[in-house]
């Protein structure tokens, strides 16, 4: 099951100079895409892997870039990893060249005993440690996604009888970016729930009519949480 | 059967129960976690139940109660057995078993829930160990009882079990609860408190509910309201649920509840929250299957599949119901002494639900203490009772009659059937206790005369009487009180109403006047002596009365003639100042003098002086020869004519009633009037010119020619002195 994967790199530009007293708004016509160990390393060039793309003239926009690796490159497990994208503007230079916007972010690499594949628009599974014991100081990790289209999620956790237990997660996500989230065996007080089976559901989209999630919007995977090793 | 001995079961059927039921609950919430270890135990049992919102305490139509309330044991009507599938959450499944064994007043259950998860994928890290399972065996064993018609206690154990991965759990709790029901299981109560030793990891709470049971006649269709309201021991999260359900000829059944969850609306956590259950069941026989709807929200819909079938059964159960009546006594108060008026009293009852195999109806009657003094019991089975009950007020021995006092009845009687093969149904009737009186003292009367002489002639002397009527009653109320006038031959003529108000129910006084006047005709009654009769009777039908006498005597009427006029004349000398004048005074002294005819009526009208004889008296009895005993009177009347009316016209009439031909009466009182002439004329020598002779037949009546004394006043002969 263990297998590898290549980075899903996602930016958005907005690109507004202002020339004189007017706000110009530039438009891109390519982008370059690094990536090193340190921001140290980008800074100074020092990338094991980049592309440069020409594009299509844009100027406001998001963009998702899906791009296997080399076959030469090896991403490390658990280690941090740097990128930078940079955009260029022909249309406007300067003494010193083309004119050129550069951001920055970085990375977290790990490791996953599962894959996600399933056909519902939203999916969660667990990834480790289930079940779990948080006496024994473990955790355990939930990985989710959306598909089709960005989507609010809802990352619940429920006893087996349907109660409430905690949200683990809310926010706006991505279509088929990977979200990983980790529980620590605690209700929403904080307390540390009782030995038994827990269900944790993902819901996907806006409340729908009566409380009944449409089944391919949501889906729940039992998650064991046991008192002793 | 003695229905104080059957209030005093009841009152301690519930007082036990009930105390020990809220012992268990004051015992109290603890500080603890809102989540249990054993939390398949919260999963909504039972299909039809869930459909319904939960918290069934006090639904005794299936096994699936015993999930809710062990005391439903008790009065399940007929072993059942109810299997159920749970597709819940997450593709998990829960089988669920009840069954139901009742045996007398008690009864016993047993549940059972299996509860599985599909294969989990088994994470140690990262590495993938192949897959386990979360199961779960809960085994529950009730005992209920009866302890009257009405209400029913039970306790309940369950033993839990749960497996995951290697972790094995297990524990057993105790369950205790309650129903009351009203007759007919028109309305139920129950309430239950779950784990009531709190033992750790599994639910305890308290659940209070009822159920009403609505039938529409005519359409088939019968209505079921439930209601519950469940504690939570450990946090004190309550949850509410309403549902209703719809019985279509017994056959078809929809469902439809509203849950109301405190805890989960106050979580924040959801978007909106699934209040609503349904569920739909369909039955045929003692056979049916059931589904309910329940959407967990937000994690998905739990479908529940199940069926029930009643199991056939030998022992025949008894079932008791309880029905009110209406007993009335008519009258409320009587008098057995044997006269003949309300000697008796007359019980009936009213019986709204139809009956079939009545046994031991039993009229019981207490006294003011409530002692019962006598039963009157019949233990001869009869399609419906009697209707009526006729009771002399005699004692337990049939020998004397009670002593008078206030006295209470009731009715009890049961019907017996069987409706079906096994199963006995009693149905025991009684009424409330309804009040008589047995009162056999008649009410005081006393009667006072303020005179005992009476002379109606409008002279103002002795033309009104009064008296005063006075009665009291002790016991009950008066229901008359009549004062009359009577001849001394006992014929009533006149009625004196004593209406009595509504204040006055024992006494009465009341002062009377009796202007000498009859009730028919208004007219002064004859001299004589006459009785004033005063009678009272009270509610229980006793009668007293009182009676004095009274002489009425209405002096002969007579019409004054002047005798002698004598003028005076006088002579005044009147000085004035300076002039002297004589003025003459005339003084005119009238004497005046009874004009009395013997045997005759003298009066006075616009014709002139009137003297009117009898016909029937006047002349011998069918002729017209003229009774020697007024030869007297007439010769006073010719007297009269001479003396003081010589120059008057005389008109002499003869009068006679309706009766018979109008030509033969005008002949008959002209013979009457010519005999009078005649004998004035010729043998009196008073002066024919002055004489006038007509015979009036019937056209002038002064009486009614209906009656007998209207008639006789009729047949009269008149002479009239013309003014």
């Amino acid at each position: 099951m263990v297998r590898e994967r290549s980075p899903i790199f996602y930016f958005s530009s907005t690109w507004t100079a202002i020339v004189g007293t007017a706000a110009v708004t530039h438009t891109a016509v390519a982008f370059e895409l690094k990536l090193a160990s340190s921001s140290a390393q980008l800074t100074a060039g020092t990338t094991f892997w980049y592309t440069a793309e020409m594009v299509s003239v844009w100027n406001t926009a998001d963009h998702i870039i899906r791009r296997a690796l080399d076959s030469s490159v090896t991403l490390a497990e658990g280690a941090t990893y740097f990128w930078s994208v940079t955009l260029y503007n022909n249309t406007e230079t300067t003494s010193t060249g083309t004119l050129r916007i550069t951001a920055t972010d970085f990375f977290v690499t790990d490791r996953s005993a599962i894959a996600l594949k399933s056909l519902k628009d939203a999916e969660v599974k667990v990834d480790r440690n289930n079940p779990f014991c948080p006496a024994c100081g473990e955790t355990t990790k939930f990985r989710y996604l959306v598909r089709t289209k960005d989507a609010r999620i809802k990352l619940h956790v429920f006893t087996i009888s349907g109660k409430h237990v905690a949200t683990l997660a809310e926010h706006l996500a991505i279509k088929d970016v990977l979200y990983t989230t980790e529980w620590d065996g605690r209700d929403a007080a904080g307390r540390p729930v009782p030995e038994g089976m827990y269900v944790v559901t993902i819901v996907a989209g806006d409340a729908p009519l009566l409380g009944l999630v449409p089944a391919s919007q949501s889906m729940s995977k039992h998650i064991g949480v046991i008192g002793r090793r | 059967m003695n229905s104080t001995d059957f209030a005093g079961r009841g009152r301690l059927s519930v007082v036990l129960p009930a105390a020990l039921f809220a012992a268990v609950c004051l015992a109290g919430p603890s500080d603890a976690s809102e989540l249990y270890s054993y939390e398949t135990d919260n999963i909504p049992s039972g299909v039809r139940a869930t459909g319904l919102g939960g918290n069934l305490v006090a639904l005794y139509e299936t096994p699936e109660g015993l999930f809710y309330n062990p005391a439903l044991a008790a009065v399940i009507p007929a072993p059942e057995l109810a299997l159920g599938h749970h597709l819940f959450l997450a593709d998990s499944q829960l089988s669920q078993l009840a069954l139901n064994i009742p045996a007398g007043i008690t009864g016993f259950g047993i549940t059972g829930k299996y509860f599985t998860t599909p294969p989990i994928q088994h994470l140690r890290e990262y590495e993938d160990l192949g897959t386990y399972y979360n199961s779960a065996l809960h085994l529950g064993g009730m005992a209920a009882i009866r302890a009257a018609a009405w209400s029913a206690f039970g306790v309940g154990v369950r033993y839990l079990h749960e497996e995951m991965a290697t972790a094995n759990n297990s524990m057993a709790v105790y369950d205790v609860g309650l129903l009351l029901r009203t007759p007919a299981d028109i309305f139920a109560v129950g309430a239950s408190a779950d784990n009531i030793s709190r033992a750790a990891g599994v639910r305890s709470g308290y659940t209070i509910g009822c159920a009403l049971k609505v039938g529409i006649p005519k359409q088939m269709t019968r209505l079921l309201l439930f209601a519950g309201g469940r504690i939570d021991g450990e946090t004190g999260a309550v949850s509410y649920s309403f549902g209703l359900e719809q019985w279509s000829s017994d056959v078809l059944g929809i469902r439809a509840a509203y849950v109301h969850d405190v805890r989960q609306i106050q979580s924040g956590a959801f978007d909106s929250v699934a209040v609503f259950r349904a569920g739909i069941s369909l039955k045929i026989g003692g056979f049916g299957i059931d589904y309910g709807f329940s959407p967990i929200q937000p994690i998905g819909m739990a479908n529940n599949i199940g069926m029930h079938v009643k199991i056939p059964h030998n022992a025949v159960k008894t079932v008791y119901e309880q029905q009110p009546i209406q007993l009335k006594a008519a009258p409320a108060a009587f008098s057995p002494n044997g006269d003949g008026v309300q000697d008796t009293v007359l019980f009936s009852h009213a019986i709204s639900t139809p009956t079939s195999n009545v046994v031991s109806s039993t009229y019981t009657i207490y006294d003011a203490a409530g002692m019962a003094v006598v039963q009157m019991v019949s233990t001869e089975p009869v399609a419906t009772p009697a209707p009526t009950l006729v009771y002399d007020g005699k004692d337990a021995f049939g020998a004397a009659v009670l002593p008078d006092g206030t006295y209470f009845v009731d009715l009890q009687f049961s019907d017996v059937t069987q409706p079906e093969k096994y199963l006995r149904r009693v149905v025991r009737f009684a009424s409330p206790r309804i009040p008589f009186v047995i009162d056999t003292v008649s009410p005081r009367v006393s009667l006072t005369l303020s005179s005992t002489t009476l002379s109606p002639d409008g002279d103002g002397v002795g033309d009104r009487l009064e008296f005063v009527v006075s009665v009291e009653e002790e016991m009950t109320s008066l229901s008359s009180v009549t004062a009359r006038l009577e001849t001394m031959s006992r014929k009533a003529i006149r009625r004196f109403p004593v209406a009595i108000t509504g204040n006055e129910t024992r006494t009465v006084s009341r002062t009377v006047q009796w202007d000498g006047t009859d009730e028919v005709y208004g007219a002064v009654v004859p001299n004589g002596e006459y009785r004033i009769v005063v009678t009272a009777l009270d509610a229980a039908g006793n009668k007293a009365s009182a009676e004095d006498t009274v002489t009425v005597n209405v002096p002969p009427k007579v019409v004054e003639k002047v005798i002698e006029k004598v003028v005076e004349k006088t002579e005044v000398v009147v000085t004035t100042q300076t002039i002297v004048t004589t003025q003459t005074v005339v003084t005119e002294r009238v004497r005046k003098q009874m004009i009395y005819i013997k045997n005759a009526k003298v009066s006075v009208d616009e014709r002139g002086t009137v003297i009117t004889y009898p016909t029937r008296d006047l002349f011998i009895k069918d002729t017209f020869d003229i009774n020697p005993v007024y030869l007297d009177s007439l010769g006073d009347v010719a007297k009269l004519i001479r003396e003081d009316f010589p120059e008057n016209k005389i008109i002499i009439e003869g009068h006679t009633d309706s009766v018979g031909d109008d030509m033969v009466n005008r002949q008959k009182t002209e013979s009457y009037a010519y005999a009078v002439y005649n004998h004035l004329t010729k043998v009196l020598n008073l002066d024919p010119k002055n004489l006038e002779a007509r015979g009036m037949g019937e056209s002038k009546p002064i009486g009614s020619n209906k009656t007998r004394l209207g008639r006789l006043k009729n047949q009269r002969l008149e002479i009239i002195i013309r003014r």
